[in-house]
């Protein structure tokens, strides 16, 4: 049989038990991941997509599709910590080029450049790296409004001083007018574990149910061949 | 593409990571008592790679100011530090405000650090005043007029939290704090009142239910992980 794709289905009983163990153990794979990423900043749970092709393709089969829910908000001490309480991504700019995250935790370094804890520069919806034009006393002097407008307050005038707005853009890349941005707020993952650890009995069942089919095949090919093979 | 042996090792790293945090956590609540002690969170970073990094950040928020007895208190109402030099003539920076007066009559910190220039208290003084710009000020008896005998700097740092923290409440400049910055007309001195530490019981308590959750469920799924593990390796009867 050849499918569509030119791939040769020659796969025997055996070979397809097996298979079907290797994608339930990478489908493990993504749980894990996800179980690691519940405490994070940012975190966006994957979901594993198993093709339906996934009898002959086994875990090539499987894709990643990332849930962009918006996760646990939590008020944090610092009016540095950013939320994004819509789907949407702030944009950061470091040596190994422009990154999507949802991890808002910034912080100024001396000369006032916004950055994140990594280093990377936070980047304006001009597609610049924001710069405040003070650097003020006291981190509170900062105000970031709901549509991410930058401002500080400048302590020779008395005023607001706009800086910057930060972009926030979706997955594909274009602005997202209304981000919604929650100053000193962090946002957790929208990993629930009970659900992972709920999600992973079927797998590891499917798992075990495949390790018996292959155990049953292989008994059964052991008795072939020694049956067959007696002549008397 | 995962293996079996990766997502062991990678629930391993994430069960020590919350462990080593644990530990920062705990040195928080341990300095609760601390005066001027500025809490310390160990903020985790998953990259996308799957890798786990941390590093460690200082809050520098103003803890609640407690009044005292003792007129050698003075707490920071503000930011800021104050400039102190040890017996070996190092410089450094601390919010740590119970001071004391040494054998020569020099304020002192706890730990025998001149404050400032180095202020002298006359030893027939009758009463001291720390006033809110730091001018000390004595009076020799009731109803004579005050002299001033030095005043406490107060310092400011342009990244405060690239400070480097060292032994007993002490700060130093680094690189990444840039330099000090004399504030020239401070009024965050107060007299007979000390700053505590900043540390958030609660937020404490509400990170420690988080990181324990998070370290259990890694743990949980090495065990669910080696059981795979094992059954793969055992699947010829």
């Amino acid at each position: 049989m050849k499918l569509n794709s030119g791939i040769r289905f020659i796969d025997g009983g055996l070979k397809s038990s097996l298979k079907a163990m290797q994608v339930q153990s990478e489908l493990v794979g993504v749980s894990n991941e996800n179980i690691g990423g519940f405490d994070k900043i940012g975190y966006q749970r994957k979901d594993s997509v198993v093709s339906s092709f996934k009898e002959f393709l086994g875990v090539d089969g499987i894709s990643t599709t990332i849930d962009d829910k918006v996760g646990r908000i939590s008020s944090t001490d610092n009016p540095l910590d950013l939320a994004l309480a819509t789907k949407g991504y702030f944009q950061t700019s470091s040596k190994d080029g422009i990154k999507l995250t949802r991890d808002g935790r910034f912080k100024l370094d001396k000369a006032g450049n916004l950055l994140t804890l990594d280093d990377s520069k936070v980047l304006a919806n001009n597609g610049s790296a924001i710069k405040l034009p003070i650097v003020p006393d006291k981190l509170s002097d900062i105000l970031i409004n709901s549509n991410g407008t930058v401002s500080v307050f400048n302590k020779r005038t008395n005023k607001m001083e706009q800086a910057a707005t930060i972009g926030v853009v979706d997955s594909n890349g274009s602005i997202v007018f209304n981000p919604q941005v929650k100053q000193g707020y962090n946002e957790y993952s929208n990993v629930s574990l009970e659900r992972e650890f709920l999600g992973l009995m079927p797998v590891i069942r499917n798992f075990e149910a495949n390790r018996q089919i292959f155990m049953i095949q292989s008994q059964n090919l052991t008795k072939a061949i020694s049956q067959l093979g007696s002549a008397s | 593409m995962y293996t079996i042996q990766g997502l062991i090792r990678k629930s391993m790293n994430n069960a020590f990571t919350q462990f080593d945090k644990f530990g920062y956590v705990a040195n928080n609540l341990a300095n609760v008592g601390t005066n001027g002690y500025k809490a310390v969170r160990f903020e985790q970073m998953l990259q996308e790679d799957g890798y786990l990094s941390g590093t460690v950040r200082t809050n520098y928020k103003k803890g609640s100011i407690a009044s005292t007895e003792n007129p050698f208190d003075i707490a920071i109402d503000g930011d800021g530090f104050i400039p102190v030099v040890s017996p070996t003539g190092q410089v450094a920076y601390t919010r740590d405000g119970s001071l004391k007066k040494g054998k020569d009559g020099y304020l002192l910190t706890n730990d025998d650090w001149i404050v400032g220039a180095g202020i002298q208290i006359p030893t027939n003084s009758y009463k001291i005043t720390i006033k809110q710009n730091g001018d000390v000020v004595s009076y020799d008896a009731v109803d004579k007029p005050e002299k001033l005998l030095g005043k406490i700097p107060l310092v400011q740092f342009n990244n405060p939290e690239g400070l480097s923290a060292g032994d007993n409440n002490k700060l130093t400049p680094t690189d990444q704090s840039g330099e000090p910055i004399l504030v020239k007309d401070h009024n965050y001195i107060v007299q007979n009142a000390i700053e505590r530490s900043n540390t958030n019981v609660y937020d404490s308590v509400s990170d420690m239910l988080r990181l324990n959750a998070s370290m259990l469920a890694s743990m949980r799924m090495m065990k669910v992980v080696d059981d795979m593990y094992n059954k793969s390796i055992n699947i010829r009867q």
